[in-house]
């Protein structure tokens, strides 16, 4: 009975730490990761990123190279078509 | 006769020094921002206490001091109801009773009164030492408990987590005290202490779990010792009731509050940005090797090589008696004598606490301040460490090369705190590289704004307003507090609003994460006036405007 209380007892700290440093801790990098995509600072830095490409667009003489011009125009031309 | 004479005069000697040093050097300590609150919460309780007698008058007073001390910056006391009286009341009686006006007065009363309780805390650890060790070991681990420089600093301003490390020490005396003798005076004082450790902090309830423990292992070894139950019971009710009654929070629902307590020491900590290694963490989300990195650079080296030495050999010991349990018949199953029972206490006490406050993610900041109480544990394995050696030397007749030894490194710490003082509370040990250090948030409690605002004065000597912006989280108007009001007058915070500014505060105490929050960017504007550093610690850097 002692010795079946003792091992039962170690068996649970192992068991434990184990859970702890494996499952708890993917769980809890999960977690972190959400929580920084929710976060105050995230927003700040996506919005800080947007205003930074917006301004290298406005700098920039020609933003959009000649293929993707003319894709985006036949795009916008057919979408056009097709709402009038 | 004369061997035991000389020892308890060196003992004496040293307690004494402890004793001058503390008294003499107490007013040389910072203002904390926690000063204030721990204020705000002694005249809180005490204008409680004071509403159950007939004193109206003092209560006046104490209501007045109430009114005066609250500011912006101060949690509501409502949200930090439960924090223990042991020392913010008998500060707020001492304020009235030498009638002290002065906010420097006050703070530094408290200041001299939280040494006071360190120095209680010395005297029972070489208590503690000296019921296990032999009086060489017993003196020289004093010196180790003394010689643990942030322990020594916060000595001086911490008023919670210095205070529940007395408390737990002296709770651990008693422990050890009905280890040997059972007896009703000193199950008594047992749950007299540890009802009062937690009640300073709620982790003070792992003294009566970890006794229940032991004795649950005694009885598992000698079924025998079942007939001491109703004893067990008796301190564990003990200890209920003083809970009860020491604590006023619970005097009005004591199930239903205490409840309460457990439940917001989840949230005991705030959630904040801590800087870490160079890097911002949510302090929800803390790397595993925040505690073990803290403790590792914050500690003197000699106490971690002896700890590792003590945890290796008790480690081992407690692996020999497992594997050994049923070949063992006339002793208990994991500890031979009661000096090998009180080892395995404070061993598996740190343990479990060690893994549970890192697997747990417990939320923390500010180092490891709140857990100062494991530096009990840390000091006395590292003196069982000592011991091991102390043994060694003994059988190789090198014991006097081990007293130069311990002698001479003891100098080296000593000279070491000189250096840091009145920072070291801020100590990082000598195998921390230069650079490394400033990777960690370091002046949480703003000790050096007192040093600030001094050079502050001692630049703007004329009258006109100093308008300073403050580019870190910490809140400089409480340590303004100290100065006089035509001083305070002349100080103007604003805050982050750097356009009103003159000046520009700034540390690495961050509640947001520096990198992606430009909240606390210097603008341009401002050319870098001078940067505090004590032992290549940056504590604060001042901006000054361009002309």
């Amino acid at each position: 009975m002692k010795l079946f209380i003792y091992k039962t007892l170690f068996a649970a700290i192992i068991f434990f730490v184990l859970f702890q440093i494996t499952i708890s801790a993917t769980v809890n990098k999960f977690k972190e990761n959400i929580s920084y995509l929710s976060s105050d600072e995230n927003k700040n830095l996506i919005k800080n990123k947007l205003r930074k490409e917006l301004n290298s667009a406005i700098k920039k003489e020609n933003y959009l190279n000649e293929e993707d011009k003319k894709l985006i125009k036949q795009f916008l031309d057919k979408v056009k078509k097709e709402l009038e | 006769m004369n061997k035991k004479k000389n020892y308890n005069l060196i003992v004496y000697s040293l307690f004494v020094s402890l004793f001058i040093l503390g008294t003499l050097t107490f007013r040389d300590y910072g203002i904390g921002i926690d000063d204030k609150f721990q204020r705000y919460s002694g005249l809180y309780w005490l204008n409680y206490l004071l509403s159950f007698t007939n004193f109206d008058g003092l209560q006046e007073v104490v209501k007045l001091k109430l009114l005066e001390t609250s500011d912006h910056t101060l949690p509501s006391i409502d949200g930090w109801k439960f924090y223990g009286i042991f020392f913010d009341v008998p500060a707020a009686i001492l304020e009235l009773i030498f009638k002290l006006d002065n906010p420097k007065d006050y703070y530094e009363l408290r200041h001299y009164l939280n040494f006071l309780f360190y120095f209680v805390g010395c005297i029972y650890f070489y208590k503690i030492l000296d019921l296990r060790f032999d009086r060489f070991i017993s003196f020289f681990g004093t010196c180790f408990f003394i010689l643990s420089p942030r322990i020594y600093g916060d000595g001086f301003y911490n008023m919670k987590d210095i205070v529940f490390l007395t408390f737990f020490v002296i709770s651990y005396y008693y422990c050890f005290k009905c280890f040997i003798n059972f007896n009703i005076k000193n199950l008594i004082l047992l749950a007299i202490f540890s009802a009062i450790s937690i009640e300073t902090r709620i982790l003070g309830l792992s003294i009566p779990l970890s006794f229940l423990s032991f004795y649950l292992f005694t009885v598992l070894a000698k079924p025998s010792e079942i007939k001491i139950l109703y004893k067990t019971f008796a301190y564990l009710f003990f200890t209920l009731i003083f809970v009860v009654l020491f604590w006023p929070y619970l005097w009005s629902a004591p199930i239903e509050n205490f409840l309460v307590v457990i439940k917001s020491s989840q949230n005991f900590i705030l959630s904040a940005y801590v800087f870490f290694n160079g890097e911002y963490f949510n302090n929800d989300y803390l790397p595993y090797s925040y505690v073990p990195l803290w403790i590792l650079m914050t500690t003197p080296v000699l106490h971690i090589l002896t700890f590792f030495i003590g945890i290796t050999y008790g480690l081992k010991r407690l692996y020999f008696r497992l594997i050994n349990i049923e070949k063992n018949q006339l002793s208990y199953d994991l500890w031979r004598g009661v000096k090998e029972k009180y080892d395995l206490f404070i061993l598996l006490n740190f343990l479990v606490f060690f893994l549970l406050i890192i697997l747990l993610n417990i939320r923390l900041f500010t180092a490891w301040k709140h857990l100062y109480f494991l530096n009990f544990y840390l000091v006395y394995i590292a003196v069982l460490g000592l011991n091991i050696i102390y043994i060694w030397s003994k059988k190789l007749k090198k014991k006097i090369i081990l007293s130069i030894s311990l002698i001479f490194i003891s100098l080296f710490i000593v000279f070491e705190m000189i250096k840091y003082h009145p920072y070291q509370g801020l100590y990082f040990n000598t195998f921390v590289p230069k650079n490394f250090k400033n990777k960690f948030e370091i002046d949480y409690l703003a000790l050096s704004a007192r040093h600030f605002f001094d050079k502050i004065f001692e630049l703007e000597k004329n009258d006109n307003k100093i308008h300073i912006a403050n580019a870190s989280w910490t809140p400089l108007i409480r340590t303004l507090d100290i100065y006089s009001e035509t001083e305070k007058q002349k100080i103007e915070l604003v805050g982050q609003n750097y356009g009103a500014a003159k000046y520009i505060y700034s540390n690495n105490i961050s509640e947001v994460d520096k990198r992606h929050n430009n909240k606390y960017d210097i603008p341009k504007g401002f050319i870098k006036l001078y940067e505090y550093k004590v032992e290549d610690l940056l504590l604060y850097t001042v901006y000054k405007r361009k002309l």
